[in-house]
């Protein structure tokens, strides 16, 4: 617990001091009063753009971290004395944005907070693993080295490193993440997770910026954003299901936005105004592309649109147009193959958006979010949706809020550039070729700033209301507030976690004595842990390989002398096998061999006559061709010919199984060693048959035994479940005496 | 016929690659020199967009021609904007048809003795790894490429260029031409290698007229004889090293701009043209010559040096700037650059084998082409001294005259010094000549500056026109010499390897087959490496592979000889069965006989 609190207080502080300096050297004056909460966004720009350069040039991290750390704090000690630069502090609105900001690591931290030292989680997005793993290579190796690797090794990634850096070209943001990883010694499963919570919540006090830009400073905005974005059940969606660059796109977003109104209103009102700002924007243009190229075309539109109409309407602004010239010029320098690549694969993932999507349906209902469900007053991750009547209503009212935010914007051109190019995505997402997951995406990416607008929206109400302002007021921010932790309830109970038994692994990977590859014991069952594979594979590698359902393609076969890992935590363990020759193990894993062959079969003194399924320790080691994976209640058999083998010590006289069919009539045959001992009609209910061996039969010691079925059943045919397995009969016990 | 043709698609794609470029990116004080420069600027906005589009995942069949429509339009607006900067005067006029002359010399042995364009050499076998990979990237990008077929021996040198030295731009300059004109990257081999030689001799006349700040006819052709027909260039053109030749003029050009930015007064804390040209040049020079990069960053840093002890801030400044644009135009090439330099500092320093023949180490009259290096006999050492005091004097008369003396100084410098290191402390003849080679362009121009003092200095008319002639015919004469050596003594792309095409595309011919240097001791290794390159689509096995294969594959397969070569030694082919034939090849199934014995 006490490591959690120092590391993220160490993140959080270190984001506002090394800011400090590059920050209140570079803003612009109309910017000056802002130089608290732009200083953590000031440094992940420069981060992102400078520690990728470094890296593409073949630098690890890990030498870069200690050179620009004291760089930047010179920088910050250098402009405190020497430039006697101060924070300005509004006490009443930036304590409140501090109390915020706070509340919202504190909540987001819970599941971190319940397992009492640093890690990752998630709702299930298996996404924290690149975001772990890449930082890590990137500390100790680079960019260049991965771009270079040789091509007979594209196709096996393992921890999802080359998908990332080769294919996606995602760059900046776990750059970012390195360095910090490096300053503070960690690993990157311990940050991966943090980080971006720290990051969520430095965006708040920029949208407030944005707020006091686009409309004016105003204690009842402060509040209204704070609580709408910390408490948004569709951002924390996002966030607890690590999508860590959208994250970071999130504070990029905002921060661009306030430095391009910033510049241009000087470049409109003061015509001695030059400045090093187009530079700088570019630089923040450049980092989105470097970060989270998905985000760039909501950035670029806007900005393009307002430049150009501006124009349009003032014609004696062609200094604009030079302004976005250099701006774009600048950013095409520092990233123009991220933004050629970033071409090349939106249009080829726009084209894909009518083939399957790869993520579960938020709810079964109407998966598309209402307006009134996205800004958080509903929401479609905790409720199914309300009556469309009311759901029309409630959604004209938020919009209503919405125009008249945008009516009450003092930034109307750069406002409809927004507007425009998000609703041309939702349209797209819903209208024209609909999907879920894209509309949510562009929803969540549009977030932080449409809420801006909605707050406007509600501040100009309130300003004008003279009763129930309070109440209002209260109302709508505890309707966030509520599904916001509910959203956070949910993350508690449902969240996976990257536990002690994975970390233990780590110890495995320091034994010198071992080389891989490793098999995990999901191969023998069938059954697929994928959260548990993942994270043993990202502990074990680059020493260890282990070789799992995922990756399977690229090796052999385990055979007797593979060294399979299996856990002991019978309830997590996939797998029931039985290890010989234990050559490592810990409080929660085990590694040896399997024992598969007949000879160890037959020499091992565990008992293998007799399954009870479940409750027997090597189940998946008898178990031949035509099971499907371990249930509670027992095992189903779901091919027409299944097979098994089980081992006699002396001669065996009797076949007992117990078993069931879905339906009837199920006629079985049952072999041994490929001789029929008997037949039998299964009923729907579990019943025990029993068959006599015949003397003669009993010579062998290993028997394979075979069940013919003559059908075979579909409980969704039946009507029974969704369930669409073709299956032949449940299996309680199997064995010979 | 078919060469000229080619050659001026070339020059105008190069022409109207750059002009537009040229208009927006070059410093107004060098664009009275626009129509010497643009070429080479053209060629760097290629290769960076290019390099750039590749690495994002574009084949060179779907960047060249949206870069070519980019450049096309920045053409016309450079038509439509600024056609002052096409003018010409007398000299400048003169060094055109100069120019002309080099290109139509150096492509005249490809025009009478072959007939078409194809690849011509004196022998280096480089020619076939930039022609597979310019080739290799019309269908794929820089990252993620499958070398791995053992079939495809070929798809070696693209490997090679492209994993291992990293020479994208080199490959890329091919694709792009053969994109555009539809053709494969051997055809323009030769052409294209000519037409950037011939085009660094104007960038050395401009280099000495901004240092010497007189234009005179004198310099043009001064520097015409001792760089533009300079037989010691010449060699290296001929004998097609690709990556020499345009870095020859990348380094001119570097200097050309250096030179013109130390003079102009401009403000230096902001970015201006120059800065964004020398970075661009700079990180061109990763991908195409990237051991060039520390040979024309070097002498900078060691200028930049001379300007921190002298406390010259801006002068300091402005080379900082260019080296750190130059690393952020495209970071990626310029760690990959940094790791091949690297190697080659350890393979040049360690390794003892030099894969080529020995060639003595030149003297000024050599260097600059006054008498032929590779190809006469070693003069006495006494001619030798006399000859070098004499130039040396004369290059140290134009030194003196010169602004930016210092920046030249470095140049100077650095070669010399180098020079030194491969001649006395760890020689090598090989390094030492490239030396030579890489730094001809400057002794050409200082030297032409010198000769052109003197001239003025005595204007004796007659003796001025007797020394003039004495020169033009020591230089004719070296260059023709190796120019002849070329026309008689060469190696080209036949008619017989083009016919290998044929068999290429057939379509009935799937399984694969057997060259005949399996069985044959076959040491025409340039035969050999152009067979596969253009049987790159077919499964072959060769001499290269036929140890890896050999244990799936059985000697029944069918096998390829030349019709003019069905015997080597006391071997016979007798074929069985022809399968497929042309002119010049013949496939089919042929009596056993044992592989040849090296295998």
């Amino acid at each position: 617990m006490v490591e959690l609190i120092f590391y993220t207080g160490a993140l959080y502080f270190s984001l506002f001091f090394l800011g400090f300096g590059i920050t209140t050297l570079i803003l612009p004056k109309n910017l000056s009063k802002f130089s608290l909460w732009l200083s953590p966004a000031t440094l992940v720009v420069f981060l992102s753009v400078f520690l990728t350069i470094l890296s593409l040039v073949g630098i690890p991290l890990k030498y870069v971290t200690p050179v620009i750390f004291v760089l930047l704090t010179l920088t910050t000690i250098y402009s405190y004395l020497f430039k006697n630069n101060r924070l300005k502090i509004n006490y009443l609105i930036d304590g409140l944005l501090f109390i915020v900001i706070l509340t919202s690591i504190f909540i987001n931290l819970a599941p971190l907070r319940h397992a009492r030292f640093l890690t990752s989680v998630s709702l299930g997005n298996t996404d924290a693993l690149v975001y772990a793993s890449v930082p890590d290579y990137l500390v100790g190796r680079s960019i260049a080295d991965n771009l270079l690797i040789k091509p007979e090794k594209v196709n096996d990634d393992p921890t999802g490193i080359m998908n990332m850096i080769v294919s996606g070209f995602r760059w900046g943001s776990p750059a970012v993440i390195a360095f910090f990883e490096s300053l503070l010694s960690l690993q990157g499963y311990q940050i991966a997770y943090i980080f971006p919570v720290i990051i969520f919540a430095l965006t708040i006090p920029l949208g407030y910026i944005l707020f006091s830009l686009f409309y004016r400073p105003s204690h009842y905005g402060a509040l209204i954003i704070a609580f709408m974005t910390a408490f948004n059940a569709d951002l924390l969606y996002m966030l607890y299901h690590n999508f860590t660059g959208q994250v970071f796109f999130w504070l990029l977003q905002s921060y661009l936005y306030v430095f391009v109104i910033a510049h241009f209103k000087l470049l409109s009102t003061d015509k001695t105004y030059k400045s090093v700002n187009e530079i700088l924007i570019g630089i923040i243009i450049a980092s989105v592309f470097l970060s989270y190229h998905e985000g760039g075309i909501f950035i670029i539109f806007p900005l393009v649109f307002y430049i150009c109409v501006t124009f349009i309407l003032h014609q004696r602004y062609f200094r604009f147009i030079e302004s976005l010239l250099k701006i774009l010029s600048t950013a095409f320098i520092i990233s123009v193959p991220a933004i050629f690549h970033a071409i090349k694969l939106d249009i080829a993932q726009a084209s894909n958006i009518g083939k399957p999507i790869g993520w579960a349906l938020f709810r079964e209902q109407t998966p598309f979010a209402y307006p009134f469900e996205f800004f958080g007053f509903h929401s479609m991750h905790n409720y199914p949706p309300l009556s469309l009547f009311l759901s029309i209503i409630l959604s004209i009212l938020t919009l209503i809020i919405f125009c008249f935010g945008i009516k009450n914007s003092k930034m109307k051109v750069m406002t409809f550039g927004i507007v425009i190019i998000y609703g041309i995505f939702i349209f797209w997402s819903t209208i024209f070729a609909p999907n879920f997951f894209v509309y949510n995406r562009t929803i969540t990416f549009s977030l932080p700033i449409l809420i801006i607008f909605l707050s406007i929206g509600l501040v100009s109400i309130l300003n004008k209301l003279k009763k129930f302002k309070f109440l209002l007021l209260t109302s709508l921010l505890l309707l966030v507030i509520y599904n916001g932790v509910l959203m956070n309830k949910r993350f508690i109970r449902e969240s996976k976690i990257v536990g002690r038994d994975l970390i233990s692994i780590s110890e495995l990977s320091k034994n010198t004595n071992i080389s891989g590859p490793i098999f995990l014991d999901g191969f023998y069952s069938g059954k697929i842990n994928y959260w548990r594979d993942i994270w043993l594979e990202y502990f074990l590698y680059p020493k260890l390989r282990t070789v799992y359902t995922s990756n399977q393609i690229f090796f052999n076969v385990p055979t007797e002398t593979s060294l399979i890992l299996q856990s002991k935590d019978m309830l997590t363990s996939p797998a029931r096998i039985h290890l010989e020759n234990i050559v490592w193990e810990n409080s929660f894993y085990r590694l040896g061999n399997v024992c598969i062959s007949d000879n160890c079969l037959t020499t091992s003194n565990t008992d293998y006559s007799r399954i009870n399924f479940n409750s027997n320790c090597c189940e998946d080691m008898l178990l031949l061709e035509g099971w499907d994976v371990s249930e509670p209640e027992g095992r189903w058999a779901n091919a027409k010919v299944t097979t098994i083998r089980l081992i006699s010590k002396s001669s065996p006289t009797t076949l007992t199984y117990t078993a069931r069919t879905l339906e009837k009539p199920q006629h079985v045959k049952i072999y041994m060693d490929e001789i029929l001992i008997g037949e039998d009609d299964l009923e729907e209910e579990f019943l025990t048959y029993r068959h006599k061996i015949q003397p003669s039969y009993n010579k062998k010691t290993i028997h394979h035994l075979r069940f013919e079925f003559e059908n075979q059943y579909s409980p969704v045919e039946i009507g029974l479940s969704l369930d669409n397995r073709k299956l032949s009969a449940a299996f309680k016990e199997i064995g010979i005496d | 016929m078919e060469t000229l043709i080619l050659t001026i698609k070339l020059v105008l794609l190069l022409y109207i690659s750059g002009l537009g470029l040229s208009s927006i990116i070059l410093p107004k004080s060098l664009k009275s020199y626009t129509f010497f420069i643009s070429p080479w600027l053209g060629t760097i906005g290629i290769v960076v967009a290019s390099v750039y589009m590749s690495m994002a995942g574009f084949t060179m069949e779907q960047a060249s021609r949206p870069i070519f429509l980019i450049s096309s339009l920045l053409f016309l607006h450079c038509l439509l904007r600024d056609k002052a900067q096409l003018k010409f005067s007398k000299v400048s006029l003169s060094v055109l048809i100069m120019t002309s002359f080099i290109l139509l010399y150096n492509i005249w042995p490809m025009i009478f003795r072959v007939g078409y364009p194809t690849v011509m050499s004196l022998g280096n076998l480089d020619p076939v790894a930039y022609a597979t990979t310019g080739d290799y990237l019309i269908k794929n990008s820089v990252f993620g490429g499958d070398f791995q077929d053992p079939f495809v021996p070929s798809v070696a040198s693209a490997s090679d260029l492209i994993t291992y030295s990293f020479r994208w731009g080199s490959g890329i300059i091919f694709s792009y031409f053969a994109v555009l004109l539809n053709t494969r990257s051997y055809e323009i081999f030769t052409t294209l290698i000519s037409i950037f030689f011939a085009l660094t001799y104007p960038l050395v006349y401009v280099l000495a007229v901004l240092i010497y700040k007189k234009d005179k006819l004198k310099i043009a052709v001064l520097t015409f004889l001792t760089y533009g027909i300079n037989s010691t260039l010449l060699y290296i053109l001929y004998n097609a090293f690709f990556g020499q030749i345009i870095f020859g003029g990348l380094i001119a050009l570097t200097l050309v701009l250096l030179c013109q930015y130390l003079s102009d007064k401009l403000k230096t804390h902001n970015l201006n043209h120059y800065d964004l040209t020398l970075g661009l040049i700079l990180s061109s020079i990763t991908t195409i010559y990237p051991e060039g990069y520390f040979l024309a960053v070097f002498p900078m840093l060691i200028y930049g040096a001379t300007q921190l002890i002298t406390k010259n801030v801006e002068n300091l400044f402005k080379i900082v700037k260019i080296i750190i644009l130059s690393i952020i135009f495209n970071p990626f090439t310029f760690g990959t650059m940094a790791r091949w330099f690297i190697r080659m500092v350890k393979v040049t320093t360690i390794e003892e084998h030099i894969g080529w023949e020995a060639i003595r180490h030149a003297f000024p009259a050599e260097a600059l082409g006054f008498y032929n290096l590779n190809y006469y006999r070693d003069l006495p050492i006494l001619f030798d001294v006399i000859l070098t005091v004499v130039i040396l004097g004369i290059a140290f008369l134009g030194f003196l005259r010169i602004k930016n003396k210092l920046l030249i100084l470095s140049y100077a410098i650095f070669f010399i010094g180098f020079l030194f290191l491969f001649k006395f402390i760890k020689p090598n003849f090989f390094v030492y000549h490239r030396t030579i080679t890489y730094s001809v362009f400057l002794f050409s121009a200082v030297f032409s500056i010198g000769m052109t003092r003197l001239f003025d200095r005595f204007n004796y008319r007659l003796i001025i026109i007797f020394v003039f002639g004495i020169m033009i015919f020591l230089s004719l004469r070296s260059a023709n010499r190796t120019m002849f050596q070329f026309a008689s003594h060469h190696r080209s792309v036949d008619r017989p390897l083009i016919s290998l095409i044929q068999l290429d595309k057939n379509t009935k011919i799937k399984k694969p087959f057997v060259t005949s240097d399996v069985y044959f001791t076959e040491y025409d290794l340039w035969n050999r490496v152009w067979t596969y390159y253009f049987l790159n689509h077919k499964k072959i096995i060769t001499k290269a592979n036929y140890v890896t294969l050999i244990s799936e594959y059985n000697v029944k397969l069918p096998v390829l000889t030349a019709k003019n070569k069905t015997s080597n030694d006391d071997k016979v082919i007798n074929y069985k069965k022809i399968i497929w034939e042309n002119e010049f090849y013949q496939l089919g199934r042929i009596e056993p006989i044992p592989v040849s014995s090296e295998l």
